[in-house]
C-alpha cells in the first residue's frame, strides 16, 4: 500500500449521545506533509485526534493510515504500527522510569534490539531529558512529562505522527526543539498532523491548516493563507 | 495480516506483560511468611467459623433459602450487569490504554489474561460464599451429605462465573450497556415480583426454576430434582464463559479509555472525600441517552420557572423517576408491613431519602455551579430551595400514596393505613425532601481544613471517625431519625388502632419543625459559593 496517503479520513463523524462533536470530516495527509488542525475550545480537535488514533469509535466514516483501516481488527494492528500518537495530557506509568517507558514502547512495537539503549539515550539527550533517565513521572515537571510522551512516539518507526496540543507546558527552548524534530520527521517522509492553539508555533512547521468550528471544517488550505485570514 | 505477523504480535504481548511484571514492585512472600499466614489464618479461620456458626449458625433454613435465595442471586446478577455498564471485570489504567492498546498488538492479547483472572476470582468467591452459607445452614453442613454439599458449592461458584462472564459481555458492547441501563428498573421490578412469588406457598418451585439464580440455590435448599438444576447452571455458566472468551477481542480502546478515566476520577474524589464529585463521575460514565427529549410547555408565570426546570430534568432522564419510584414504594411497603419495629422504620426512612435525592438532582446541579445559578435566577436562596422541593415532594406524595393503597388492597396492611394519606404522608415526604435539599447546600464536599484536622487525629480515637461520618452524612442521619421516628410512632399507633390521632400529632410536629428550619434558612443563609 505504498501509494496510499499516510492518512485518509472520509466522512468522519462522532456523536456523544445527542451531541455531534464532529461532522463529515474529510482529510488527507501525504508523506512529508504537515497539517495543523486549529479551532476554538470545543471545536472538535481532540475528538478528531482521538478518533483518528483509534481511541474513539467513529459514528460514521472511515480512517485509514498507510492504507490500513484503523477501526477494524486485524487491519487496525497494521494501522497502529504505522502511527505514533502524542496525547494532550500525558498518561504515564507512575512506577516506571523514563528509560523504562521507552524500553516498553520499543518492546511493544517490536523494535527492541541490541541498539535500543543507545537509541534511547540519544533521543533523551536530544530532548534534554538525559539527566532524568532514571526518574519516575512523579519527579518530572509537566513539560518534561510532555517531552517523555514525545520521546515515546519518536522511539518507534512510524509513517504518521499525530500530536494533540504538543506545545502545552513546553518552554520556548523546548518548543524550538520540538519544531526541529517535526521538521526532521517531515524531511524523513513522515506525515504530521497536529492540533494547536499556538498559531505562531505551527507557522514554521505546518504546510496546511484545517479550521474546525462546532465539529465542521470551515476552512482548509495553505497554512499562511488560511491562518492569515485570522480565523481561529 | 499474515499468520507470522500475528504470532509475532502475540509474542510481543507476552514480552510486554513480562516486562511490566518484572519491573513492578510486587510482594513476594518468604516461605516463613507463607507458613505463618497459613497457620495463623487456619487457626483464626477455624475460630471465626466456630464463632459465626455458634452465633448465627442454623439460621439459614430451607424455607429462607427458597424465599430469599433466588432473589438475592437475581440482584447479584443485575448488579454484575450494571457494573459492566461503567467498569466491568476487565480494566486498564490510562497509561495502559496509551501505551499498550495503541501498540500494534491485538487488544485481545491484553484482555484475555485479565478476563481469565476475573472469571477465576468470580468462581472462587462464589464457592467461598457457598461455603459460608453451608456453615450457616440449619442442621449444619453435615446434614446435606458430601455430594449435595459439593454440588451446592459448585452451583453457586458456577453462578458467580456466569455473572462475571455476563458482566464482560455488557462491558464489551455499548449496545448491551445501553440496554442494561434502560431495562434495569423493569428488571428490578421483576426481582420484587420474584420475591413475592417465592414467598407464596405455591411459588417456591417457581423461584427455584425461574432461571440461573434459582438453579444455583437448588442443591443448597434441597429442592427435588436438584441434580437437574445443577446441570442447568453448569451448562449456562459454560455457555456464557465460552461466549465471553470468544468476545475477548470485541471491545475497542474507547471502552477501556472511558473506564480508566472514570476510575481515576473516582479515586481522586475518594481521596478528598468528595462523594458528590464521585457521583458525577459515575453518572458521566454511564452510556449517554440517545433520542429526542420530551418537551414541557413553558410556564406563563416566572414564579413557576424552577418547577418547569425540574420537570424538564425529570422528563429528560425518566430512569431517575423510575428508580425513585422503586425506592419510595419499597420504603412504604417496608414501613407498612413491619409496623412499630425500629429497623424497618429506619430502612424505610433511608429508602425515602434516596428517592428524594434522585428527584432533587436539579437542585444539586444548580448548587454545584452557584455562579451559573446566581446568573440565571436572582431569587433568595431559601426561596430557590423551597421551589426546588415542590416537584420532588409532589411526585413522592403520589408514589407513596399509591404504594399505601396498593399495600392495603393486597392485604399486606390494614385499611386503617389509608388514614395516613390525608394526615401524615405529606409532612413526612416534605421533611425527607427538605433534608435532601439542605444536604445539597454544601455540594457534598468536606471542608479541607476540617478534613486535615480529622485526618491528623489519633487513629486509635474512634471519636474522629464518628465526627467524620456525622459530617459526611448529617442529613441522611437526620432523615433516619426524624422520618424513621415518625414511622415508628405511627406504626405503633396503627397496631393499637390509634392511627388517626397519632398521625395528626406527628404531622403537626413535622410541619412545625419544617417551618422552623425554613425560617432559619431564610434568615441565616447566603447562597452557596456566594
Amino acid at each position: 500500500m505504498s501509494g496510499a496517503p499516510s492518512l485518509a479520513v472520509h466522512g468522519l463523524a462522532r456523536r456523544y449521545g445527542g451531541f455531534e462533536a464532529l461532522r463529515d470530516l474529510e482529510l488527507e495527509v501525504g508523506p512529508g506533509e504537515c497539517v495543523a488542525i486549529v479551532g476554538h475550545n470545543g471545536s472538535g480537535k481532540t475528538t478528531a485526534v482521538r478518533t483518528i488514533a483509534g481511541l474513539l469509535e467513529p459514528s460514521a466514516g472511515s480512517v485509514e493510515v498507510a492504507g490500513s483501516p484503523v477501526h477494524t481488527e486485524p487491519s487496525g494492528i497494521e494501522a497502529r504500527a504505522a502511527m505514533a500518537v502524542v496525547p494532550d495530557s500525558p498518561s504515564l506509568y507512575p512506577d516506571l522510569t523514563v528509560h523504562e517507558h521507552l524500553e516498553l514502547v520499543a518492546l511493544a512495537h517490536g523494535v527492541a534490539g541490541d541498539d535500543t539503549d543507545a537509541r534511547i539515550d540519544a533521543l533523551l539527550a536530544k530532548l534534554e531529558l538525559a539527566d532524568k533517565r532514571d526518574a519516575r513521572p512523579g519527579e518530572l515537571s509537566r513539560g518534561m512529562r510532555q517531552k517523555l510522551q514525545l520521546a515515546c512516539a519518536l522511539i518507534r518507526p512510524h509513517r504518521l505522527l499525530v500530536l494533540d496540543e504538543p506545545v502545552v507546558g513546553l518552554d520556548p527552548a523546548s518548543q524550538q526543539t520540538l519544531r526541529e524534530l517535526l521538521l526532521e520527521a517531515k524531511r524523513a517522509g513522515v506525515a504530521v498532523m497536529l492540533t494547536t492553539h499556538q498559531l505562531e508555533f505551527a507557522r514554521g512547521v505546518a504546510d496546511r491548516a484545517v479550521v474546525l468550528a462546532d465539529g465542521v471544517v470551515v476552512a482548509d488550505g495553505p497554512y499562511d493563507e488560511v491562518v492569515g485570514l485570522g480565523s481561529p | 495480516m499474515s499468520v507470522a505477523a500475528r504470532a509475532d504480535a502475540v509474542d510481543r504481548a507476552r514480552a510486554v506483560r513480562g516486562f511490566l511484571r518484572a519491573r513492578r514492585t510486587r510482594f513476594r512472600p518468604t516461605a516463613y511468611q507463607v507458613y505463618a499466614t497459613l497457620v495463623v489464618g487456619g487457626i483464626a479461620g477455624a475460630l471465626l467459623g466456630n464463632a459465626v456458626s455458634e452465633a448465627i449458625g442454623g439460621s439459614l433454613t430451607a424455607h429462607k433459602l427458597l424465599v430469599f435465595g433466588p432473589v438475592v442471586l437475581f440482584l447479584v446478577l443485575l448488579s454484575a450487569l450494571r457494573f459492566g455498564t461503567w467498569q466491568g471485570p476487565v480494566s486498564f489504567s490510562t497509561a495502559d490504554v496509551g501505551f499498550l492498546l495503541t501498540a500494534p498488538i491485538a487488544i485481545a492479547a491484553f484482555v484475555r489474561p485479565k478476563l481469565d483472572q476475573s472469571l477465576m476470582i468470580g468462581a472462587v468467591v462464589g464457592a467461598a460464599v457457598a461455603g459460608v452459607a453451608l456453615l450457616l445452614l440449619a442442621g449444619g453442613p453435615g446434614s446435606l451429605g458430601l455430594v449435595r454439599a459439593l454440588a451446592s458449592v459448585a452451583g453457586i461458584g458456577a453462578f458467580a462465573l456466569l455473572a462475571v462472564a455476563a458482566s464482560w459481555l455488557v462491558e464489551s458492547s455499548r449496545r448491551a450497556s445501553g440496554l442494561v441501563r434502560r431495562a434495569s428498573p423493569a428488571v428490578l421490578v421483576a426481582g420484587v415480583a420474584l420475591l413475592a412469588i417465592s414467598a407464596a406457598p405455591f411459588g417456591r418451585s417457581i423461584g427455584v426454576w425461574s432461571g440461573p439464580w434459582g438453579w444455583a440455590i437448588a442443591p443448597l435448599a434441597g429442592t427435588s430434582g436438584w441434580p437437574v438444576a445443577v446441570a442447568l447452571i453448569f451448562v449456562a455458566a459454560a455457555a456464557s464463559t465460552i461466549v465471553a472468551l470468544r468476545r475477548a477481542g470485541a471491545a475497542g480502546a474507547e471502552i477501556f479509555l472511558a473506564r480508566a478515566e472514570t476510575r481515576s476520577g473516582l479515586t481522586a474524589s475518594a481521596f478528598s472525600l468528595d462523594y458528590r464529585g464521585a457521583a458525577l463521575t459515575y453518572r458521566s460514565a454511564l452510556p449517554a441517552r440517545v433520542g429526542r427529549r420530551a418537551r414541557v410547555p413553558r410556564p406563563r408565570s416566572p414564579r413557576l420557572v424552577v418547577l418547569w426546570r425540574d420537570a424538564l430534568a425529570l422528563v429528560g432522564e425518566p430512569s431517575r423517576f423510575a428508580w425513585a419510584t422503586l425506592f419510595a414504594s419499597a420504603a412504604t411497603v417496608e414501613a407498612l408491613t413491619h409496623p412499630g419495629r425500629p429497623v424497618p422504620a429506619g430502612i424505610a426512612a433511608v429508602g425515602l431519602y434516596f428517592a428524594a435525592s434522585l428527584l432533587c438532582e436539579p437542585l444539586r446541579l444548580d448548587v454545584d455551579a452557584p455562579d451559573t445559578g446566581a446568573l440565571l435566577l436572582t431569587w433568595p436562596f431559601a426561596r430557590l430551595l423551597l421551589a426546588h422541593c415542590a416537584l420532588p415532594a409532589l411526585a413522592l406524595f403520589a408514589v407513596t400514596g399509591t404504594a399505601i393503597i396498593g399495600t392495603v388492597v393486597a392485604g399486606a396492611a390494614g385499611a386503617g393505613a389509608l388514614a395516613l394519606i390525608p394526615t401524615v404522608l405529606a409532612p413526612v415526604v416534605f421533611v425527607a425532601v427538605l433534608c435532601v435539599a439542605l444536604s445539597a447546600r454544601r455540594g457534598g464536599r468536606v471542608d479541607e481544613k476540617l478534613l486535615g484536622r480529622l485526618l491528623s487525629l489519633d487513629p486509635n480515637n474512634p471519636g474522629g471517625a464518628a465526627v467524620l461520618v456525622l459530617w459526611l452524612i448529617p442529613w441522611l442521619l437526620a432523615t433516619t431519625i426524624i422520618v424513621g421516628g415518625a414511622a415508628l410512632v405511627i406504626g405503633s399507633a396503627v397496631v393499637h388502632h390509634r392511627a388517626v390521632v397519632s398521625a395528626a400529632v406527628v404531622a403537626l410536629a413535622l410541619a412545625g419543625g419544617a417551618c422552623a428550619v425554613l425560617v432559619g434558612v431564610a434568615r441565616g443563609s447566603k447562597r452557596p459559593g456566594g
